[in-house]
């Protein structure tokens, strides 16, 4: 839902406020935090249907961010054999640097389907930026998912 | 009382009258200035008088000035809340105008174009940043279909890309998977125009032997069967010439302002591009 109003959000006030290819990208946050907590298939459900939510409200062809975002998923699911997803340092390194390469992935397949991209120090500096902060803000989003969660499932168990 | 005190009494008022009288008498139907008697009095009298004034009047200011104050504080709440009113009617008074005026040239587009349209909202842009679309608040419940133009009073935006029952996805003439057919409007050469990073666009295909300057407008051709003939789209900026090269290198600034787009025509022709069994249905 947090993700879904955030993409809505995009498409009319996030991107008019902050520099073209400046991006926190919420759905890695939270396919990371689903990964801890729900395991690889609903974070790889979750990954692939923001995607699908993104293609069908932008200009892009249907299935590229789909595509993109299972990557995405992917090398979630390969890092974090490498850092400790459940630790605060290791969702920084894990999500900055799964940000960073979605944005090289997200450029490289932009040229495989024969679109313009001009490659300058000032894209990969916003690329880093949108790196960085996403990996700083990926431990707070989890906290609080993980307090809404337990939160959540307290009242559904107090009903039953 | 002793009674010889009370005849005194008595006598003493009498006189007093009686001197009043004659001085009423005397000085009845005249006017005259005071006695030097009566100026020493009133001279020793007056300044206790003033005084006396003085201080009621100091009183009375001081006295009006603590409620004014009290007042004073309310007052000031009550203008500054008024204050705050009017500016908020002002701001909306301004967009109210703003919007009348965007209408107005709409209106004027549309009689000018005479076709059916449909005007519509713009409510979102692509969420990615990368590719150039927008998203209305008008679909096939408005006649919407894919492939019908859309404009604003400035010239052409894109064509319709999607539709749903209320909502319609437009791919603006700036994104790179963008194709449209014009025309160099004084020369009448020919070329495509399409999309580049950063809301700019390159006609594509004009050859170098073609006349094309720096300010000449750029209309759609009609060629595409998409967008009527004539539309503005734009104006040329920059032509590269470079020698080993088939075509010049047009660069053309848009007539739409994308970044505020708020308002647009769609032109409710059917879709060329669709087979005739697709349109009869």
């Amino acid at each position: 839902m947090l993700s879904l109003v955030y993409i809505l959000l995009k498409g009319s006030v996030v991107n008019d406020l902050t520099p073209l290819f400046f991006d926190i990208d919420l759905v890695i946050v939270i396919t990371a935090s689903l990964l801890i907590r729900s395991g690889s298939a609903g974070a790889a459900i979750f990954a692939f249907g923001q995607g699908m939510l993104i293609d069908l409200l932008s200009a892009g062809f249907l299935g590229f961010f789909a595509l993109l975002y299972v990557i995405s998923f992917l090398c979630l699911e390969l890092g974090a054999r490498f850092f400790d997803l459940a630790s605060v340092q290791g969702q920084f390194i894990l999500v900055g640097l799964v940000v960073f390469i979605k944005e090289l992935v997200l450029v490289g397949l932009l040229d495989v389907f024969a679109f313009e991209v001009v490659l300058s120090a000032s894209l990969f500096f916003w690329f880093a930026a949108s790196a960085f902060f996403t990996g700083l803000i990926a431990p707070l989003i989890s906290s609080i998912l993980k307090t809404v969660q337990i939160r959540t499932g307290g009242e559904s168990k107090e009903a039953l | 009382m002793n009674p010889l005190k009370q005849i005194r009494a008595y006598w003493i008022w009498v006189i007093f009258v009686f001197v009043a009288l004659v001085l009423i008498s005397f000085n009845a139907g005249k006017r005259r200035s005071w006695t030097p008697v009566e100026q020493v009095v009133i001279e020793l009298t007056a300044p206790v008088q003033k005084f006396i004034r003085k201080s009621s009047e100091t009183v009375e200011k001081a006295w009006l000035k603590y409620f004014s104050f009290v007042d004073l504080r309310e007052e000031n709440t009550r203008l500054e809340k008024e204050r705050d009113d009017l500016r908020m009617q002002n701001d909306l008074y301004r967009e109210l105008a703003s919007t009348h005026a965007r209408l107005r040239e709409l209106l004027q587009v549309k009689e000018s174009l005479r076709s059916p349209m449909a005007a519509a909202q713009v409510i979102g842009r692509d969420p990615t940043g990368w590719f150039e679309a927008i998203l209305i608040d008008k679909g096939t419940h408005a006649g919407l279909r894919l492939n019908m133009p859309v404009v604003d009073a400035r010239g052409v935006i894109g064509r319709v890309v999607a539709v749903s029952p209320n909502y319609s996805k437009v791919l603006l003439i700036i994104d790179q998977n963008s194709a449209v057919d014009c025309l160099i409007q004084r020369t009448r050469e020919k070329g495509i125009l399409k999309g580049l990073p950063s809301q700019r666009t390159r006609l594509h295909y004009v050859s170098r032997a073609a006349d094309v300057a720096v300010g000449d407008k750029i209309v759609t051709s009609g060629l595409d069967r998409i967008y009527p003939k004539g539309l503005p789209v734009g104006e040329v900026t920059e032509i590269v010439d470079t020698p080993w090269e088939f075509f010049k290198d047009v660069r053309v600034k848009p007539s739409a302002d994308f970044s505020k787009l708020e308002e647009v025509l769609v032109l409710l022709k059917e879709d060329p591009l669709s087979s005739p069994s697709q349109r009869t249905k």
